[in-house]
């Protein structure tokens, strides 16, 4: 009685959706420019098609995110990568896209969702995830041992960052 | 056209209302993306890869915290209990959950009526809130008949959840929905009156046209009445006394045990064919025509007949049909009427109902002249596809016989309606049989 159909594409939903798959195409032009990509437009191309997949299919979305995170990590395990910071806001760009396929996603009903508050969430949402990142990766860039110490003490942090932010929403 | 407002009543918890979970997309992508990038990093040993997967897992905490499920509970109001077709109605549903919650509310599985607002369908999205909350629809009646309104549905999550739930919290009521007037005339068209119209002069005398005695003068007699030439023939003042216009009382005691599909309505049909039959002729016979059902008088027809009749009785067939299917009003009391001394009671009846049996037999043991007209509907059930189904067919069949074996043990005539043979043909075999058992009758016993 739920399930999304052609009548359910609310210029609300449309608006959303289109949004993910603009935000997806930025962060495919910015990995492409960051450079460090062997077939730079096969990569940044695959991932914005992903993305328009999973705006059609919510069931893409996992495929969305695992193929960015595949285009951010093959970038930072390049020789001459870019700068860290430039890796966060890549990743901030894929959790933003998926969160805003996933809104569009669940305004599928046949009656159209208020979308405010959808910005706010995936601001937000973009934002716990750079820093997420940033964090572990600075931690993980110690030598030697400190490094894993350090992971290990940032991935506790993220967890408890996390049941804070549970428990507030609960 | 509108009756009491009916609303949705509470009732027994069934699967479907415990509902299910359902995950956000986003919950295996953020799944998948931190688990395995933790994995790649374990697995090749560098650190910085943990740093890919460390967003996802926060997000995923996140998500999937535990959050105390949200109850939802819901009313449905509709402003009528019977319309006309092509009448619109409104309704209104009223929901209540605890906490803060997003809710998605569709009014699914509704028949024989067509939204009008919303549109396309009555669906409403609500905002991240509390309840309770308050949400209108209009529908359209477009077929007639006995329609399920259908179910009122939520999808809920609480705010930030990964996980929704999807269940049904109330049953919209059903809807009786008789014809238009146009329909109505070629459903109901008067025939066969011949049958038995006359067939009954009642034993009570009253101011009327037909002859029934002379006696003589009491003060208080009109003097209109006065028969001129008895009275110089016999030297004395002498009335005549007559029938009264209205000749009897004949009661139609309706079961119409049908579901919503199209076979059924057909039956729908057939069933408010062969009452009208009956109820025309007597109305043509000057006779008060009164439908019973439901252990009660539920209305006497107007002695005109005419469209508002034909309205009144398929209403009461809807009625019936409705009542009998509820298994919530089951459990109330049943009490048979006490039905005029001269009433004539017709059953009419798919001998489906547990109770309608009994009930006839009853009127027959308190001295009422009953007859049962059973509704044929064999050929309206779909072809058996299965063995089981050709069991349950050959099953219903006999359990129908036994019944009406049971009516004519029970001295109540019985004469089926099939879909060839027409009503006046049942009716006049019906009348046959009466006939016969007045004649072998006790002299002082008098039926209408």
């Amino acid at each position: 009685m739920f399930v999304g159909r052609l009548g359910a594409w609310w210029p609300v939903r449309v608006r959303t959706a289109a949004a993910g798959v603009a935000l997806a195409v930025a962060t495919a032009w910015g990995a492409v420019l960051a450079g460090g990509l062997e077939r730079p437009a096969l990569g940044g191309g695959l991932y914005v098609l992903v993305a328009v997949g999973a705006a059609l299919v919510p069931a893409g979305i996992t495929l969305q995110v695992v193929v960015g995170q595949v285009m951010v990590g093959a970038l930072m395990l390049a020789p001459g990568g870019p700068p860290g910071w430039v890796l966060a806001a890549l990743v901030g760009g894929v959790v933003a896209t998926a969160e805003l396929l996933a809104a569009a996603a669940r305004m599928d009903a046949a009656a159209a969702r208020d979308g405010a508050g959808t910005t706010p969430r995936t601001a937000g949402a973009a934002a716990a995830a750079t820093l997420a990142f940033a964090l572990v990766l600075g931690m993980a860039a110690l030598p030697g041992l400190g490094g894993l110490v350090g992971v290990l003490i940032a991935a506790a942090a993220c967890a408890g960052v996390a049941t804070l932010v549970a428990r507030e929403a609960g | 056209m509108s009756g009491a407002a009916p609303t949705s009543a509470p009732r027994a918890t069934t699967p479907a209302d415990r509902g299910r979970r359902r995950p956000d997309p986003r919950l295996p992508a953020y799944l998948v993306a931190g688990l395995g990038a933790l994995i790649v990093a374990v697995a090749t040993g560098r650190d910085e890869v943990a740093a890919l997967g460390a967003p996802f897992v926060l997000l995923l905490a996140v998500g999937v915290a535990p959050r105390p499920p949200v109850r939802a509970r819901g009313q449905v109001r509709v402003d009528a209990a019977r319309v006309v077709e092509g009448d619109e109605f409104a309704g209104e549903v009223l929901l209540d959950w605890d906490g803060e919650a997003e809710i998605d509310v569709a009014l699914a599985g509704w028949r024989g009526v067509t939204p009008v607002e919303p549109l396309p369908a009555p669906v409403w999205a609500l905002p991240a809130g509390r309840g309770p909350v308050r949400v209108e629809f209009r529908l359209k009646a477009t077929s007639w008949g006995v329609h399920d309104l259908g179910d009122v549905w939520v999808r809920v999550r609480r705010p930030g959840s990964f996980v929704f739930q999807e269940y049904r919290v109330a049953r919209a009521p059903t809807l009786r929905v008789l014809p238009t007037a146009l329909r109505l005339s070629r459903l109901l068209h008067p025939s066969e009156p011949r049958a038995i119209a006359g067939m009954h002069p009642t034993r009570f005398r009253g101011p009327g046209t037909d002859f029934a005695e002379l006696r003589p003068y009491q003060p208080g007699d009109r003097l209109r009445d006065l028969s001129w030439a008895t009275s110089a023939r016999l030297g004395a003042p002498w009335v005549r006394v007559s029938h009264p216009e209205r000749t009897g009382t004949v009661l139609l005691a309706l079961d119409a045990v049908f579901g919503d599909e199209v076979e059924s309505m057909e039956a729908l049909a057939r069933a408010a064919r062969t009452a009208w039959t009956v109820a025309s002729a007597h109305l043509r016979a000057q006779d008060r025509v009164g439908l019973l059902a439901q252990g009660r008088t539920a209305a006497w027809l107007p002695p005109r007949g005419g469209r508002r009749a034909r309205w009144m009785l398929l209403d009461e067939l809807l009625s019936v049909g409705r009542a009998a299917e509820d298994t919530s009003r089951r459990r109330q009391h049943r009490r048979r009427v006490v039905v005029p001394s001269d009433a004539l009671v017709v059953g009419v009846s798919s001998l489906r109902s547990d109770t309608f049996v009994t009930d006839l037999i009853h009127y027959r043991r308190a001295g009422h002249t009953t007859v049962a007209l059973v509704i044929d509907t064999t050929d309206l059930q779909p072809p058996a596809a299965a063995p089981e189904d050709q069991v349950a067919q050959r099953l219903r069949s006999a359990q129908r016989d036994a019944e009406r074996r049971a009516l004519e043990q029970g001295g109540v005539p019985t004469a089926v309606v099939t879909d060839t043979g027409d009503v006046g043909a049942a009716i006049l075999a019906l009348r046959r049989r009466v006939q016969v058992r007045r004649s072998a009758a006790p002299a002082g016993v008098g039926t209408s």
